[in-house]
């Protein structure tokens, strides 16, 4: 290290952030406090099984609800082969990452999203959560890796 | 279902609204009287984003009914500073760096406020477990913690 002192404008000094006036206020807008005229609400019915096997989705009901404008299922999302590929700074298996946003043949945890709704209001999202009917065959939970012999694996 | 006609005060102004029996405190802030400063991290009292005072008290207003207002006293983060005046908890979290994304920082400070009221000299471990109903998935508690000290520190010697 140098023992030189140069005065730099910004390196070596210490800033107050741009935005914090805004977010120790309280004033800072994130996401989800915006607000805008015709705006739906988006829900999401998640599994109470730590692992099952999915053996039906039914939505009908819940689309029926009036007020719903959208209930999908990862029926609605297109499979993806598995295969590493690049995303960004790392490699990612979509065929793993499509079954992570939204659960497939199996609930992978207790809290796997399972099915989604969009409702002109939050109340009538999460009552159309309620009309969602799905069947589980429920698992024994798999708490460790290698258990791919007693085909316990949530991946297998 | 008819709606709560609720009267309350809040962040020293009297403020009247609606609100459904199932509306949390939260629910109205954000939705009602558009104070987004209160945010939704978890909704079942975990995280303390959402930490307001009701009547003196420290609450998550997302276990708190907006029907129960009434009549009641109620301060978020939006009250906090005098107008542009910064409280010194905001101004210190500004200076010592003690937050990143922001949504965790309204509910810290509304308690590190609570705290600083009743007790203006606490030991870093009394700062740690008040303010440990408050998650931060970013900044580290260590810059809060410091934050919070040395406005106690400085409020110590203004008194004096």
């Amino acid at each position: 290290m140098s023992s030189e002192q140069k005065d730099y404008k910004w390196v070596g000094t210490r800033q107050i952030r741009p935005d914090g006036h805004d977010k120790v206020t309280g004033r800072a807008k994130f996401g989800s406090d915006f607000s805008l005229s015709g705006m739906i609400h988006g829900r999401v019915l998640r599994s109470p099984h730590a692992h099952a096997i999915i053996q039906s989705i039914d939505t009908s009901k819940a689309e029926a609800l009036p007020g719903v404008k959208a209930v999908i299922t990862s029926k609605d999302l297109k499979d993806q082969p598995s295969e590493l590929k690049p995303a960004g700074e790392g490699m990612v298996n979509y065929r793993d990452m499509t079954r992570n946003v939204m659960a497939r043949e199996k609930v992978l945890y207790d809290g796997h999203a399972v099915a989604a709704v969009a409702a002109t209001t939050v109340e009538i999202a999460e009552a159309a959560l309620e009309l969602i009917d799905v069947k589980y065959e429920v698992l024994p939970p798999c708490r460790r890796c290698r258990r791919r012999d007693e085909g316990r694996c949530p991946y297998s | 279902m008819a709606k709560h006609h609720i009267s309350a005060t809040l962040n020293g102004e009297p403020v009247e609204f609606l609100c459904s029996t199932r509306q949390t405190l939260l629910d109205v802030l954000r939705d009602e009287l558009n104070l987004t400063g209160s945010k939704e991290g978890c909704a079942s009292g975990d995280c303390g984003a959402c930490s307001v005072m009701v009547d003196d008290r420290l609450v998550c207003s997302c276990l708190v009914l907006g029907a129960e207002c009434d009549n009641k006293k109620i301060d978020s983060i939006e009250g906090m500073a005098d107008g542009e005046k910064l409280h010194p908890l905001q101004t210190k979290f500004l200076e010592e760096a003690a937050l990143q994304c922001g949504i965790c920082t309204p509910g810290v400070l509304v308690a590190a406020k609570a705290l600083l009221e009743r007790n203006n000299n606490p030991t870093e471990t009394e700062v740690r477990y008040w303010l440990a109903g408050n998650l931060c998935r970013c900044t580290g508690y260590d810059k809060i913690i410091r934050a919070v000290m040395s406005t106690a520190a400085d409020m110590r010697e203004n008194a004096k």
